[in-house]
């Protein structure tokens, strides 16, 4: 009986040893990455935009791995004063009312190339599950352990309750996201 | 910006929706209570404002998800029901009335401020719109309230264009429906054979206006000076009635009355416009160089 603790004993502390030997903790570096998106302009062009700023951390663990990101809204720029002041307003993002964009993951899965993440989004202050595959996951050292993912996905704006003028500005936005961490 | 048809469109189909239920109010009463006359109104006022937020293809989120669906699904039909019982007699109208004023403020997730502050803020509001509703209520009871309703209706198609102009192109519509809504009971009651108490359509014109400015101010780029000027601009009204002056001729004053409220929110809205077009111009490189540079 006591022989067969100890062991348990043994697996459990082991196990949590390599658990966290093996789990690396970034943070977002701002410097590095950004979220950007396009979106169709009557159908005819694409308006380009990013958000300045962007912050967060994340845990890469195999299938334990979590991210969390979040974006100010009020950040939104598309290279022009007047449409920025529109996009922060009530037409679009609302951003006095609804400050942060976040994303927080709830579940990861690893795939070939990368990490396939589901997790909550929430922006225009509602919550939605999303799933998009982050590519990339090399490692480089530049002032620290450094890690990078990229990826692409569609986001249908109306389903976050931003549904004004989508005959003239396209529901579905093109957004790329690239962040860089550095480990803590 | 938004089809200007449409929202001719809008404004005339709430002034349609308001004049046709008052008229048909008065239609059934011979000799018309003040209470009940005033109760339809603002009725008729609804009425008006849903025709009209429904032409202009206006829909809010339910349950109210942003300051706009608080302002369409609450505020507004709080303002209409605080008017159906004020009018019932012998009831403490203004304190139903304060009570629509302490809950025009911003919403409940409003911009990241303490809970002093929050309290402040709201009182300093409640107090703001309180006494401008009494104020233009004891006015309307000195001139008329068919002269009150007039320096609604200016003042929320200013708002209206205003709240466009400073970047809000689906809020600021709101306002065109309520002014024709307002213009809508001010014909109607003019047309009317009997002089028609319509206090009721008078408060929601106000806390409409209120409503309105509060999005523009709080949660779009209102600027305080305009919104300042938009919602005390009909108290303007009042000058004209001042000791002193009220020997003038009645039409003189009349006119003057309209004139002081006018030129301040035409003043408003050339600003606006103003800004707008300086915020609509492509950006280009502070560097650039341009015909200035030569002079």
């Amino acid at each position: 009986m006591r022989k067969g603790s100890f062991v348990t004993a043994a697996i459990v502390l082991l196990s949590a040893f390599a658990s966290t030997a093996r789990a690396d903790d970034y943070t977002i570096d701002a410097m590095h990455g950004g979220v950007t998106f396009r979106v169709s302009h009557l159908d005819l062009s694409n308006v380009y935009g990013r958000f300045n700023t962007v912050s967060g951390s994340f845990t890469i663990d195999g299938a334990n791995s979590s991210f969390n990101m979040a974006i100010k809204a009020d950040s939104v720029d598309t290279g022009n004063k007047g449409r920025d002041d529109h996009l922060r307003g009530g037409d679009f993002f609302n951003a006095k009312q609804f400050s942060q964009i976040t994303f927080k993951s709830t579940a990861v899965k690893p795939v070939e190339g990368g990490l396939e993440v589901t997790g909550d989004f929430t922006m225009h202050g509602v919550t939605k599950p999303i799933t998009f595959t982050l590519k990339g996951g090399k490692v480089a050292e530049m002032k620290g352990k450094r890690t990078g993912y990229s990826t692409e996905l569609v986001l249908k704006r109306s389903t976050w309750g931003m549904d004004k003028f989508t005959q003239m500005i396209g529901d579905d936005v093109q957004v790329a996201i690239s962040i860089e961490g550095v480990s803590k | 910006m938004p089809d200007p048809i449409l929202a001719l469109k809008a404004g005339l189909a709430a002034l349609g929706a308001a004049a046709i239920l008052l008229l048909l109010g008065g239609a059934l009463w011979r000799r018309p209570r003040p209470g009940l006359s005033s109760a339809v109104a603002a009725l008729a006022v609804g009425a008006g404002l849903v025709l009209g937020w429904r032409v202009f293809g206006l829909w809010p989120h339910w349950p109210p998800h942003e300051d706009l669906d608080r302002f369409v699904c609450l505020l507004m039909p709080t303002a209409i029901l605080i008017e159906l019982i004020a009018a019932i007699p012998r009831l403490p109208r203004w304190l139903l009335r304060l009570s629509v004023a302490v809950g025009a403020g911003p919403g409940p997730d409003s911009p990241g401020w303490q809970l002093r502050e929050k309290i402040a803020i709201f009182a300093g509001l409640a107090l703001a719109l309180a006494g401008n509703w009494a104020a233009l209520n004891t006015l309307a009871r000195r001139t008329s309230d068919q002269a009150v309703s007039y320096l609604l209706i200016l003042c929320c198609a200013a708002t209206a264009i205003v709240l466009m102009m400073s970047g809000y192109a689906t809020g600021g519509p709101l306002g065109l429906p309520l002014a024709g809504a307002l213009a809508g009971i001010l014909l109607t009651s003019l047309v009317l054979p009997r002089r028609l108490n319509v206090t009721g359509a008078i408060g929601v014109g106000i806390v409409g206006l209120f409503g309105l400015i509060v999005i523009g101010y709080y949660f779009n780029e209102l600027t305080a000076a305009h919104s300042l000027a938009l919602f005390f601009a009909p108290l303007l009204g009042w000058l004209p009635e001042l000791p002193g002056v009220r020997r003038i001729n009645p039409r003189i004053r009349a006119v003057a009355s309209v004139l002081l409220v006018t030129l301040p929110l035409m003043f408003v809205a050339s600003r606006a416009w103003e800004e707008f077009k300086a915020k609509a111009a492509p950006s280009g490189s502070p560097d650039e160089i341009t015909a200035d540079d030569y002079k």
